[in-house]
């Protein structure tokens, strides 16, 4: 009678024990899943932004994302560290506010399954204060990209200026100041990937880097105006002429 | 014990709600900041397309509101700040962020001045940092035709009129169903008296273009605006060409 008590009780732990077993495998499974099925979402998000909008996929912000994820229908799932009910993007946000990844080093498994994910694909990981944060997209920006960026800075540039000079009556000096607020606003200082050092031991401050860019962009402004591609850009070259 | 474990469920719900919340809250403000970018995105196609279609650029935005062009019942989250607006000779509309009440928040105002979903606009702090009242979105134009029908319209009058027209103005069109209905002709001033020069809309970027002989020594505003290389014909079918600085006789 006792024996057979306590085979009975031994089968139903060892039966409780399986089964909470399996359960944890298959829990575990899924968290990696769905960790690996995040970092691909938020990637292929960020790399559709960066190809329409011209910009790094590195660049594109948390907020920009969410813009882009469907209103309702619980998407904001794949911002967050697990899918549970009570998880919420202030406490539990996966994403942070720049678009990277943030795991604690409490979630080992997690932590496995994102590296194991990334072990083929080129990606930053920081560790500080046991919190490991991941870029997500190319953290290298393709210089034809660089290049549009300045070319669309100066078309900016451009439409700034023939608003501000060819519908009203200016002085020279006033003439001047436009093109130096032009060329302060639309300067864009870090997509000018030219290191502008005249020789290979130069050294630049960072002031004399600034103003070596703007004079770059400068005299972009000038090699667009010189090829007097429609009437407006030909009449503003007449104008600024003698400050380019 | 039932009324404990259904109170801890309610609780527990509600605060999954108000969770739920304040993502779909943020989410629902930063859509309207995209909404606002579209909108200001298909005004900027709309001003563009009007200018093709009517070789004019449009008085205020309520012209654009239209089934060919922004549609008669486009519903704009701008439209309570716009009706009526004059785009008063300027491609541009006022910063309508400002007016909002998420105006001075960081992370909203930053995605609408940036160029994110922007690729007609831009945004442009004309004013300086802590004044945003001068600041405005331009329109970029990007069909030639276009820009030269803006240029003129914009420094010359408002509407381009037939040369007939009583209401005379110093840059004018041919008359309609005529030989030179596609002709645009430019005079010193409104009177029409001192023809400087025509041409034929489709050669405004190369040329030829027919300059008065008696206008020479062809220093008028308008010289200045005609692009280096393009081919010019005096009226006693002298050959110059533009250059950089100056118009040259052809030998």
């Amino acid at each position: 009678m006792l024996g057979n008590i306590w085979l009975s009780s031994a089968l139903i732990v060892t039966a409780i024990y399986s089964a909470s077993s399996v359960y944890k495998s298959y829990s575990d499974a899924q968290e990696a899943k769905e960790i690996q099925e995040n970092y691909q979402i938020i990637t292929d998000i960020k790399t559709l932004l960066a190809k329409q909008y011209n910009k790094n996929p590195d660049e594109v912000t948390r907020d920009e994302i969410m813009m882009h994820l469907p209103s309702g229908g619980n998407w904001e799932k794949v911002l967050l560290l697990n899918r549970n009910k009570g998880s919420n993007i202030d406490d539990d946000a996966l994403v942070d506010v720049d678009g990277n990844f943030v795991l604690n080093e409490s979630e080992q498994l997690k932590l496995f399954a994102l590296r194991a994910k990334l072990q083929n694909i080129s990606s930053n990981e920081e560790i500080e204060d046991g919190t490991h944060t991941f870029q997500v997209g190319n953290i290298e920006k393709n210089i034809v990209n660089k290049n549009k960026t300045i070319d669309t800075s100066v078309e900016k540039a451009i439409e700034y200026l023939s608003e501000e000079i060819l519908y009203s009556t200016l002085t020279t000096t006033q003439i001047k100041e436009k093109l130096e607020t032009a060329i302060e606003t639309y300067t864009p200082h870090s997509d000018i990937y030219q290191d502008m050092r005249e020789n290979d031991t130069e050294v630049l401050t960072v002031t004399q880097l600034a103003t070596r860019r703007e004079a770059y962009f400068k005299e972009k402004i000038k090699e667009q105006l010189i090829l007097n591609e429609n009437a407006m850009e030909t009449k503003l070259y007449y104008y600024l002429k003698d400050e380019l | 014990m039932i009324k404990i474990f259904l109170t801890l469920f309610f609780i527990s719900n509600f605060l999954n709600a108000a969770d739920s919340s304040s993502f779909s809250d943020k989410q629902r403000l930063l859509l309207v900041v995209k909404q606002m970018i579209q909108d200001e995105e298909s005004i900027a196609r709309a001003y563009e397309n009007y200018i093709l279609n009517e070789k004019k650029i449009p008085e205020d935005f309520d012209t654009l509101v239209t089934d060919e062009y922004l549609g008669s019942s486009f519903k704009s989250t701008l439209i309570p700040e716009l009706s009526n607006f004059s785009f008063n000779f300027k491609k541009q509309l006022t910063s309508r962020f400002i007016k909002t009440s998420l105006q001075g928040d960081a992370s909203y105002e930053s995605i609408y001045e940036s160029d994110s979903f922007r690729k007609k606009t831009y945004y442009n702090t004309n004013g300086t940092p802590d004044d945003k009242t001068d600041d405005f979105v331009g329109f970029k134009l990007e069909d030639e035709f276009v820009k030269h029908m803006y240029f003129l319209s914009s420094t010359g009058k408002f509407d381009l009129l037939e040369c007939k027209d009583l209401n005379k103005e110093k840059y004018c069109w041919g008359e309609e169903d005529s030989d030179d209905e596609n002709v645009i002709y430019i005079y010193t001033d409104d009177t029409q008296t001192d023809l400087l020069m025509y041409y034929s809309i489709d050669k405004f970027k190369t040329g030829p273009i027919i300059i008065n002989k008696d206008a020479a020594p062809y220093d008028e505003d308008e010289f200045k605006a005609l692009s280096r290389g393009v081919l010019l014909y005096d009226t006693s079918a002298v050959k110059y060409i533009k250059t950089l600085s100056s118009i040259e006789v052809l030998k």
